[in-house]
């Protein structure tokens, strides 16, 4: 065993779409270990992208100093904010044998288990975005999945966490004290609500994971020019969208006014006519809706976590 | 033993004009002769004359070029940087603070890898405001991705911006050619002038691989890099100085066989076969170090020069293997870096024979180098302008030679001809 190995430091990884509230969760977890005083990091991860796309964010807790700076390959506890993420990212990468992965999913824990093939892991799971949607009256499911961190892993108390929690909201919402109320309450109801079970089996697939082999230095083109056009189609941002623009052919007036404002060219046309929409590209933005005419209608946002439980 | 006769130069001597130019008119003469697709300029103090000069060719109609007079130097930079991208042939010049106003596109044109050429008229960095001669901004851009070579004077700054043309595109680099503000761009030389067509041959048609107006195959350019993919566009960046040291010699002695002229390579050396001691440095400064050197060794002193032509890239190996043998070497630095530790010459000559002394004398070459190899002592000079003498040099000189008979050396770097 390495000696990286054999340090009693403990490293969270959050997978999220970006409005999720991961950063800002990890954030809260960092705060509260620091309270309880142990030694503790919080890193976000920042690409191009904006709200709905995939991100990460990281935290290492530890009751002894540590300086590394570098980035969470190996978890012992990984946090799906968005189960979505379970069939498109490798969740699980990395995770050690018996480390913990918790949820957010209306299924029961031994189901999840099952389904996504996580018999080497603990599996916890919560309903934080059902919990977020009755709290705080919108799908923000990091407080909850805090609450339910706390109480699985034993690592931070849920007193500590409802006083970071609070602390964090207070200078955004200090004329709207309902909302930090309705964050407490969510993080409570994710403490009480999560539901466990223990590893089945503490065999790991150590296959290597499967990745595109990207291109050296010698075969990429030079100067990064990117040398054929219209790639932009290959990168399928609809994955990003937390709210889905419905279509309703009957309703439309064909003025077209979505085709114009869409950014991302996701209004589907046929000999002048608005037929669809492109979901594979549509990132939910709902400018579209927004455009169109009251009268008309016939383009309405549903939540796609909404849209998943029908 | 059968004579391998040289090929005789393409352009023979009737063919060539010698006139009276200064270093600005010499740029601007051989920008006229390469007639870019594109010039965006804008003019500052001691580059102004080839930009106005080239701007007369513009509307004398002397040249083709699309000249576009922008509102400042970022924008220069900026138009070229699009010219290039569009498959132009784009040139620029500036000085100074007009340099440091382009810092970020020079930036972008070298990791854009578009081989824009231009003259910078070597003038020193406010504060305090001077319009005179030192390499600051030269030194400022030197991290830039930018082929950084030095002319000694008007021939040479004429000459290798002819070459700039080729070098860069061929290495896929920027080129910037470097002569000393007033010193060389207001003085004026004898310089040997070739004929258009033939310039214009040698440069021949640019033909890039890639452009955004080449709308049958579209490409994107400048996309955003993050990290799983920004350090292999940079390695590939290195890659290409390191094949642009290659290349600069190359293209020197095809310009030699064409012109018939001396063969441009990394560095002139004088007298260096059997220097005791020698002194290296770039731009103007070379041809005064260089008449110390006869004047020296006429009394017998073993006294030699270096003069450095290319600077990025940095010719590592072939400067050490000058230098290496000598007792003491004098690095002549006209910008200070500021460090507390020396001029920007000194600490890459010295990091260049660390790499090597280091290497060397663990393996065979022992016997070569004198044991903790030459003494390396630094002097900043001609700051602002400030003149550089002929005694100036050969006081350096002489403290080298003292050095080399066993003096301890009691700075490593120190300013020459400053008040005290």
């Amino acid at each position: 065993m390495s000696a990286i190995a054999q340090r009693t430091l403990i490293e969270i990884r959050w997978h999220a779409r970006a409005g999720q509230g991961a950063k800002t969760a990890a954030n809260i977890l960092a705060q509260a270990a620091l309270r309880e005083g142990k030694y503790a990091q919080s890193i976000p991860e920042f690409g191009p992208e904006r709200r709905g796309a995939p991100m990460q964010a990281f935290n290492r807790l530890s009751d002894e100093p540590f300086h590394m700076h570098s980035g969470i390959t190996e978890p012992d506890i990984v946090i799906v904010v968005d189960p979505h993420l379970m069939d498109t990212i490798p969740v699980t990468e990395g995770l050690k044998p018996n480390g913990w992965i918790i949820v957010n999913t209306p299924i029961p824990p031994e189901e999840a288990q099952e389904r996504w093939e996580l018999k080497p892991y603990k599996v916890a799971t919560v309903d934080a975005s059902a919990i977020a949607r009755e709290t705080l009256r919108q799908d923000i499911p990091n407080v909850p999945l805090l609450g339910a961190f706390a109480r699985v892993t034993g690592l931070l108390s849920l007193e500590t966490l409802q006083t970071d929690t609070a602390q964090r909201l207070e200078k955004r919402f200090r004329d709207r004290p309902q909302v930090i109320e309705a964050n407490l309450r969510a993080l409570e109801r994710g403490f009480n609500e999560v539901k466990w079970v223990e590893a089945k089996s503490i065999e790991v697939v150590t296959s290597e994971p499967v990745r595109v082999a990207a291109k050296g230095w010698k075969e990429l083109v030079e100067g990064g020019i990117i040398p054929e056009p219209a790639t932009s189609i290959m990168y399928r941002t609809g994955s990003w969208r937390l709210e889905r623009p419905i279509f309703d052919p009957q309703k439309c007036v064909q003025c077209l006014m979505c085709w114009l404002v869409c950014p991302d060219a996701a209004i589907v046309l046929e000999n002048g006519k608005v037929v669809g929409i492109d979901y594979d590209h549509c990132k939910g933005c709902g400018l579209c809706s927004l455009q169109c005419p009251p009268k008309a209608k016939a383009l309405t946002m549903k939540l796609e976590a909404e849209l998943d439980e029908k | 033993m059968v004579e391998v006769a040289k090929p005789l130069p393409k352009v023979t001597e009737e063919q060539k004009r010698l006139v009276a130019l200064s270093g600005n008119e010499a740029q601007a003469e051989a920008m006229r002769q390469i007639n870019p697709d594109v010039v965006a300029a804008y003019p500052i103090t001691p580059q102004t004359e080839i930009v106005m000069q080239f701007a007369q060719f513009v509307a004398d109609g002397k040249v083709d070029t699309e000249y576009v007079p922008v509102e400042s130097e970022h924008s220069a930079m900026s138009a070229c940087i699009g010219a290039a991208a569009a498959g132009a042939r784009a040139m620029t010049a500036t000085s100074s603070q007009g340099l440091a106003l382009m810092w970020e596109l020079l930036y972008i044109a070298s990791g854009l890898r578009l081989p824009i050429v231009m003259a910078v008229v070597a003038r020193s960095l406010s504060a305090n405001l001077n319009i005179h001669c030192d390499h600051s901004d030269v030194m400022g851009a030197r991290d830039s991705g930018w082929i950084q070579i030095f002319a000694e004077d008007p021939q040479e700054a004429y000459d290798s911006l002819i070459q700039a043309v080729v070098i860069a595109e061929r290495a896929r680099l920027p080129v910037m050619v470097i002569t000393d503000g007033f010193i060389i761009s207001h003085a004026v030389h004898p310089v040997t002038v070739y004929p258009d067509e033939a310039v214009r041959e040698f440069i021949g048609d640019y033909e890039p691989e890639v452009s955004l107006l080449k709308v049958q195959t579209p490409v994107t350019m400048g996309p955003v890099d993050l990290p799983d993919y920004f350090m292999e566009h940079k390695r590939q960046q290195t890659e290409a100085m390191k094949r642009a040291k290659e290349i600069i010699p190359q293209v020197g002695e095809e310009f030699a066989n064409f012109f018939g002229t001396k063969t441009y390579g990394y560095m002139e050396l004088e007298n260096m076969e059997d220097a005791e001691v020698a002194v290296i440095s770039l731009g103007s400064s070379c041809g005064t170090v260089r008449e110390v050197v006869k004047a020296m060794r006429a009394q017998g002193l073993k006294v030699g020069a270096v003069k450095l032509r290319v600077f990025r890239p940095f010719p590592r190996d072939e400067l050490v293997r000058v230098l290496a043998g000598v007792q003491a070497i004098g690095v002549l630095d006209r910008a200070d870096s500021l460090s507390a530790m020396g001029g920007p010459l000194f600490t890459e000559v010295k990091a260049a024979l660390y790499d090597i002394l280091v290497t060397q004398r663990h393996t065979t070459a022992t016997q070569f180098i004198p044991l903790g190899g030459p003494k390396v002592v630094n002097y900043i000079y001609g700051l602002g302008g400030r003149d550089l003498t002929e005694e100036h040099v050969e006081e350096v000189f002489r403290e080298l030679l003292d050095i080399a008979a066993g003096k301890q050396v009691e700075q490593t770097w120190r300013y020459l001809g400053v008040r005290e």
